[in-house]
């Protein structure tokens, strides 16, 4: 309990009495790593031990103290620069802003499902704010996440290499081909919908990574297309693609509808 | 028929090239297409959606001028040796 980490420099001498008296009798100043030497003769806990020859010989950094204020020091340091690291990243990516995108629950997740597919009956559709911002997906039904989208978006590209599987088209190229396919359909989709609220100047609260998450909404309902179209076949999917549009169309028009 | 993030990026190139390109004092201002020319509006209102649209064209010009460069000698290396 002497090497207790998290205490400060001043406050870890102050609590280690058994070394004060041997300690600083023999060296003036304590950070001078000079004066530590004298201790080489008599280090108080190699007296445990007299019989063992296999402790080896740290000089200056066996000594506890030194140990502690090396650990410190290093510890300072990593949190530096801990704090300096997560400044440059924050500049690039707004990872605060995405955490509350990802905060989801099960309960969320599932009766958001259920609303993507079935959006008629829902009558309540406002969001509501905290303070600063809207309410954690978590406690809202109607806020927009990415987790679903991202989730989404994963299956989706794991669907349809299977349905191309099934038809004997499929090579492993294909995944990455889908893949940089569908996160290029939503780059630009997201690059027309940013382009067009800057020009027309609508006056809106939406922000970009909302944008996205609406965006991502639409690969639920290609997922659910493709896997009925390996039950039913092309009319079943063309019907089921139909549905999944509407319904998604429905869901956008409600949604945005408060946001302008 | 694949379109992939590599299409796109050269798609977006060849656009941000095309909007680089054109100068806007010499040719731009003379067929009237300039961020510069004639704004006279009152400060509260709105700018119209021509003025909004050079505007945006105007700071995508400035901003992307110099990283185009960059980029467009990445693409050509590439080009050349991958074929």
């Amino acid at each position: 309990m002497n090497y207790n980490a998290n205490t400060s420099g001043r406050q870890r001498y102050i609590s280690n009495p058994p070394y004060e008296g041997q300690g600083f009798a023999s060296t003036p100043k304590v950070p001078q790593v000079q004066g530590f030497s004298n201790y080489n003769a008599q280090p108080p806990y190699q007296n445990v031990n007299p019989l063992e020859q296999s402790v080896p010989n740290l000089g200056v950094l066996g000594q506890p103290m030194v140990q502690d204020m090396a650990m410190q020091y290093g510890q300072q340091l990593a949190g530096a620069g801990k704090t300096m690291l997560k400044k440059e990243v924050e500049r690039f990516v707004p990872v605060s802003k995405l955490k509350y995108y990802f905060a989801v629950d099960t309960k969320y997740v599932v009766s958001k499902l259920m609303l993507l597919f079935f959006p008629f009956t829902h009558k309540d559709w406002s969001v509501k704010y905290e303070q600063d911002g809207p309410v954690q997906p978590r406690f809202e039904i109607n806020a927009p996440d990415l987790y679903i989208p991202t989730m989404a978006y994963v299956t989706y590209v794991l669907v349809a290499g299977l349905v191309l599987g099934m038809q004997q088209r499929f090579s492993p190229e294909q995944i990455g081909i889908l893949a940089s396919s569908a996160l290029a359909w939503c780059i630009v989709e997201l690059a027309i919908y940013s382009c067009t609220l800057y020009i027309i100047q609508i006056e809106t609260n939406l922000r970009t990574l909302d944008l996205l998450a609406y965006a991502g909404y639409k690969f639920v309902g290609t997922i659910l297309s493709i896997l009925v179209s390996l039950v039913g076949g092309k009319t079943s999917y063309y019907t089921c693609l139909i549905y999944a549009n509407l319904a998604l169309a429905f869901f956008w028009y409600e949604v945005l509808k408060s946001k302008f | 028929m694949a379109f992939t993030l590599w299409n796109l990026f050269e798609a977006t190139l060849l656009c941000l090239n095309a909007v680089c390109i054109l100068n806007e004092d010499r040719f731009l201002a003379k067929v009237g297409w300039s961020a510069k020319s004639g704004n006279v509006q009152g400060f509260g209102e709105h700018p119209s959606t021509k003025a909004q649209m050079f505007n945006l064209l105007h700071s995508i010009r400035t901003v992307v001028r110099i990283p185009l460069i960059f980029l467009n000698i990445v693409t050509i290396l590439f080009k050349l040796i991958l074929g």
